[in-house]
């Protein structure tokens, strides 16, 4: 957001706005004339990008008029401080896998969407942040041009997968399908073009770009997948991970789980991609009741932090395989085998390969999951509250996480039916993440239903944004857990440190006034009964709701010894 | 030498180079550090806003008030990226923000293992933002990181500065020795300069002075050599109040500019003097001299006649003594009444702003604390709100940074108790920190915000109208109530729809001396930008010429 104008008086500064509309050339075929952000729309479309999540201000007036001007086959959608954009774009990437674009001015603007930003990263999201620049004369000089952040290309690029900088209308197809290449090929994540101020509105004939190929994943490696399924062979008791690397690969990991009887278990970003009524769909709470029997790891695209870090000593002579697109996964934690591949090319090639093995262990993997059950009873209430919103959501609702108590509970006492129905902020754990991205998330998905839960510190991060939802008609049901305090910080303070808290305490508003403030349909639930009430109203009124529930850190059983049990 | 762990060493240190407040949000990663300032919270108190953002920019409101080093303290990652924009927006106003990150641990940084809220080289891509960017690294080490940090911000042009320390090494403990505060000097440009620069000055018909934000500790030596000169001071945000709107010689901006287009000579202290070398032209009858403690600053644009490197006041004080050795009798401008009655007029159309402007000064004592967040009444606060004394106007300067001003208003109020702060804000700025309400109300910070409703990112709107065919996109804005809003909070509540109404609230609100929110629903504001936007008024040159 800026709000002047003023860049020097050179002429080839100053900004020229188009008083005559131009004609639409999206999808000419001849070599249109179009200024720097029509080129830019124009490539979105062509990507078949149909929502942009923006926050306008002088440096991109010129993108933001292309928008306006392609605004029947697109639609903005604003938001009351940058990070809403980023957030939204991040729930839309993460509840789709499809990319999601934002749009916001350079300096603090774009600096506001960071967090947003290096979550995406976390959560390998494909989201394209486009963003301006100072004026091209003016990029690098440090005269304390409006909104300059020094060497910002730099700066985007140590949270970015990839960043450039367009630096004329007729690069502009070009490098933005190579953003949309970059974004989506191998392990995706984020990306950002930026584009000083005057090529947004200058004008040149532009060479249109049709969607680059995805760079091809890595061919399976047939010896190493081979001696895997030597090793399966062999095994009695092996376990399947899976992380955010197969949320894509739901139907060929289901096939080698039966091909084999193993159980496949996730802790976050792998949830939904086995159903968790399905025999072999298994949390970290069940998973670790197997772990001692284990006797070979195979992760599919994730670290393998949980088993490995926070389980505890393995299991004497446990052997681990994993599977992973990027090969610097295999540094960071060499295996033998390590494939460098993508999930389902792996996971089929395995299954053809492997000896069926289907019932041996049906009984004692059933037992897993059924004590599990029993064991994570105990933390109450959130197990009861997990209980209530999962009775009130369809099938294929999908359920957004924060970094609050029931939050942490969900990620092994939520059922999930389907991949990409836990949207989480996954190992970035970013306060204030919850709220903003579960919008994007309804943006994506307008006709499934879509909870947020979140504490009252991480709601009030982005609380400003219900009027986002009042304003695009974002139909979110938020469940707010309200403690009145930084709770799992103050449990821990005092904990560690003889009973003391600092800075964990809060004042909140009136939640029930705050969402009449912006005109949000407003419940308050006490107990379970009343929570799976006021979510199914909320769900049926088709509005953006929000639901209060008073709790208390004190009367909370802490999560923490089924997320590391191996950490005592 | 005693035995104290990392945290307890940087708490110390704090403490000593005179800091008694950290603006903070904890968190796993800054657990020992809370405790340490638990421990010590006789002599340093913690204020835990709602978000990072508002840690850093309550630093930096506090910075401003007191041109003093403040701190603030968040978690690695996303906390710390949180607070990046108000450290961009710290750096760009040279304020001595001191930002305190965690890390993850020690072992791990950079590793790419996905600890929580890990991040690729974080004090690399905070040293893009900072003047200096360390990782604290011992208990042994971590009082003179701390000292250099903060003589750092402290030196030259003043600005911010990051510490990081990893999860582990907030609880180690040794035997640590205290590093003392580096002494500041303030260095006296060279005396041979400053003759030069008084030839220069001396032998004008018509000088002007243009100060910025670096002349803010040196009012009573810029008055003198103003008086000396009869040399009128324009300002325009960062320099408001260096000296007070009322002296003879203060005038604003636009009259600047009209000034500019006469004088013979201007002496620029702490400015970019980017407005009037970019778009009001130079030529060869202006003789600039450029005083500056930043030795990039003086011929980042163009190369002055005179360079003066050197702290404001030190070196004024030495330009008086070599400009009252020449015995002149300096003419006051002839041109000034007429160009205090022109702006006067242009003022005229600048209703309702001015209107509500007047309220709120009629409102504020003399010692009270304005902040201005990017809108309408904003900006023509800048040119027009009379003020009476340096760090009681707070302007976010050439970054304009939207969504700045109630964090930093916030952390004026923790700064300075006893005084009266208001924010002044658009609906769209104020939404961005708009849920810190809740901390005004914990920590009793008795900021009055007034809310200027429009239901629009309202400039933006109005370029969108008038330059790009009326095709509106993402600029208008559905708002709560926010009297409703406030109340929610707990907090009073105004609505006012006229500047006397506006004044009544003010009043009312500051005799509450308790947090306070007024609502005032406006249509379109007419437009500031003409007396902004100045053209040219000299010179021939397209582009100035590079040093």
């Amino acid at each position: 957001m800026l709000p002047e104008a003023g860049w020097g008086t050179h002429p080839e500064l100053q900004q020229k706005p188009l008083a005559e509309p131009h004609e639409r050339t999206i999808g000419d075929k001849a070599m249109p004339r179009m200024t720097g952000g029509e080129a830019i729309v124009d490539a979105l479309l062509r990507h078949g990008i149909d929502t942009v999540f923006g926050l306008p201000g002088v440096q991109t007036y010129g993108l933001f008029d292309a928008f306006a001007r392609a605004s029947n086959s697109l639609r903005l959608i604003n938001a009351r401080h940058e990070q809403g954009t980023a957030y939204m774009a991040l729930g839309y990437a993460c509840a789709t896998g499809r990319p999601a674009v934002f749009a916001v001015v350079p300096g603090p603007g774009v600096l506001n969407t960071m967090a947003a930003l290096a979550t995406a990263w976390g959560v390998n999201a494909p989201v394209l942040c486009l963003t301006g620049q100072v004026p091209g004369p003016m990029i690098g000089r440090g005269r304390g041009q409006l909104h300059e952040l020094p060497d910002q290309l730099a700066t985007l690029r140590s949270v970015l997968k990839w960043a450039d900088r367009i630096e004329h209308p007729n690069q502009a197809p070009l490098l933005v399908a190579r953003a949309f290449q970059e974004m989506q090929s191998g392990r995706p994540g984020p990306v950002s073009l930026e584009m000083p101020l005057d090529q947004f509105t200058a004008v040149a004939e532009v060479t249109p770009q049709d969607p680059l190929k995805l760079f091809p994943a890595p061919p399976v490696d047939g010896e190493k997948i081979a001696a895997l399924a030597k090793l399966l062979d062999q095994a009695k008791a092996p376990m399947i991970w899976v992380g955010g690397g197969a949320q894509h690969a739901s139907a060929e990991i289901l096939a080698l789980a039966e091909r084999i009887g193993a159980p496949v278990v996730s802790f976050r970003g792998g949830r939904g991609i086995v159903d968790d009524r399905h025999p072999l769909g298994l949390t970290v709470a069940s998973g670790y009741r197997l772990w001692p029997e284990t006797d070979l790891l195979i992760g599919f695209g994730t670290r393998l932090d949980v088993p490995l870090g926070r389980w505890g000593a393995p299991p004497p002579g446990l052997k681990i395989a994993r599977i992973d697109i990027d090969p610097a996964e295999m540094r960071r934690l060499h295996v033998d085998p390590g494939i460098v591949a993508d999930a389902a090319d792996a996971a089929r090639a395995l299954t053809a390969l492997v000896a069926p093995n289907g019932s041996t262990r049906t009984a004692s993997i059933a037992n897993a999951k059924a004590g599990a059950a029993v064991a994570i009873s105990k933390v109450q209430p959130q197990m009861s509250f997990l209980a209530a919103i999962r009775e009130a959501m369809p099938e294929d609702g999908i359920f957004c996480d924060e970094m609050t108590q029931v939050g942490y509970a969900s990620w092994f006492g939520f059922p999930f039916h389907q991949p990409r129905t836990l949207v989480t902020s996954g190992f970035s754990g970013t306060l204030g993440a919850g709220f903003p991205t579960a919008l994007g998330v309804k943006v994506a998905h307008p006709d499934r239903a879509v909870v947020a839960v979140t504490g009252d510190g991480g709601f009030l991060f982005g609380g400003a944004e219900l009027a986002t939802a009042v304003q695009h008609g974002i139909n979110l049901v938020t469940v707010l857990f309200n403690n009145s305090a930084y709770g799992n910080v103050m449990r821990d303070q005092k904990r560690m440190f003889d009973g003391r808290d600092s800075g964990s305490k809060l004042h909140n508003p009136d939640f029930s006034i705050y969402a009449k403030s912006f005109g949000v349909a407003f419940w308050r639930a006490t107990d379970a009964d009343g929570l799976r009430k006021a979510v199914t109203e909320a769900l049926a009124a088709r509005a953006p709701a929000l639901i209060e529930v008073i709790t208390d850190i004190g009367e909370e059983y802490p999560p923490w010894e089924f997320i590391a049990p191996g950490r005592g | 030498m005693p035995r104290m762990t990392t945290a307890e060493a940087v708490i110390e240190s704090l403490i000593a180079h005179g800091i008694d407040t950290l603006f903070a949000l904890p968190g796993v990663h800054n657990d020992h550090l809370f405790d340490a300032a638990h421990k010590a919270s006789d002599r340093i108190r913690v204020i835990h806003p709602r978000h990072e953002q508002t840690a850093a920019y309550m630093a930096l409101g506090a910075a401003l008030v007191t041109g003093k080093p403040q701190a603030f303290a968040v978690v690695p990652g996303p906390g710390i990226l949180n607070a990046s924009a108000a450290l961009l927006l710290a750096s760009a106003m040279g304020a001595p923000v001191i930002a305190l990150a965690g890390q993850i641990p020690s072992f791990a940084i950079d590793q790419g293992h996905g600890h929580l809220h890990e991040i690729h080289d974080q004090i690399g891509l905070l040293r893009h933002i900072v003047k200096l960017g360390e990782r604290i690294r011992s208990p042994e080490e971590a009082s003179a990181r701390v000292a250099t940090a903060i003589s750092v911000a402290l030196s030259g042009r003043t600005g911010p500065v990051a510490l990081e320390c990893a999860i582990d090494t907030w609880g180690q403990s040794a035997e640590v020795t205290l590093t003392a505060p580096f002494v500041q000097t303030a260095p006296c440009a060279d005396p041979a300069t400053i003759a030069a620069a008084a030839d220069i000055l001396a032998n004008a018909k018509r000088p002007l002075i243009v100060v910025g934000g670096g002349a803010l500790d040196a009012g009573p030596e810029l008055q003198a050599v103003a008086e000396l000169l009869h040399a009128p001071v324009s300002s325009f945000r960062r320099g408001r109040g260096a000296i007070p709107t009322s002296h003879p010689l203060a005038v604003s901006f636009t009259e600047g500019h009209a000034l500019w287009k006469t004088a013979d000579a201007v002496l620029a202290v702490g400015t970019r003097l980017y407005w009037q070398q970019s778009n009001w032209g130079v030529d060869d009858a202006l003789k600039i001299v450029r005083l500056d403690i930043d030795p990039d600053e003086i011929s980042r644009y163009r190369r002055p006649a005179c360079g003066l490197l050197g702290d404001a006041a030190v070196t004024l004080r030495a330009l008086a003594v070599e400009l009252r050795g020449k015995g002149t009798a300096w003419q006051p401008n002839p041109d000034l009444p007429a160009v205090r009655a022109a702006f006067a007029d242009r003022l005229t159309r600048q209703e309702p702003p001015m209107a509500f402007l007047r309220a709120i000064r009629a409102a504020l004592p003399m010692d009270g604390i304005y902040v201005e967040e990017v809108t309408q009444v904003g900006f023509a606060s800048r040119l027009a709100l009379p003020v009476h004394a340096p760090r009681t106007y707070l302007s976010p300067g050439y970054q304009d940074t939207l969504g700045w001003g109630y964090g930093t208003a916030l952390g004026a109020q923790a700064a300075a108790p006893g005084r009266k702060v208001v924010l002044v804000s658009g609906d769209g700025g104020f939404m961005f920190q708009a849920t810190e309400l809740a901390t005004a109300m914990h920590h009793k910070l008795p900021v009055v915000a007034v809310v200027f409703d429009d239901g629009a990112f309202g400039n933006v709107r109005r370029i969108q109208a008038q330059a790009y065919g009326n095709r509106l996109i993402a600029s208008d804005l559905t708002n709560p109530d926010f009297v409703k809003f406030a109340e929610s909070f707990g907090m009073a509540a105004f609505r006012a729809t006229t500047p006397d109404a506006l004044e009544d609230a003010l009043r009312k609100a500051f005799a509450l001396n308790a947090p306070a929110l007024v609502h005032v629903p406006v249509g379109e504001m007419p437009s500031p930008w003409d007396m902004i936007l100045l053209p040219r008024v000299r010179g021939t040159e397209t582009r100035p010429p590079l040093p």
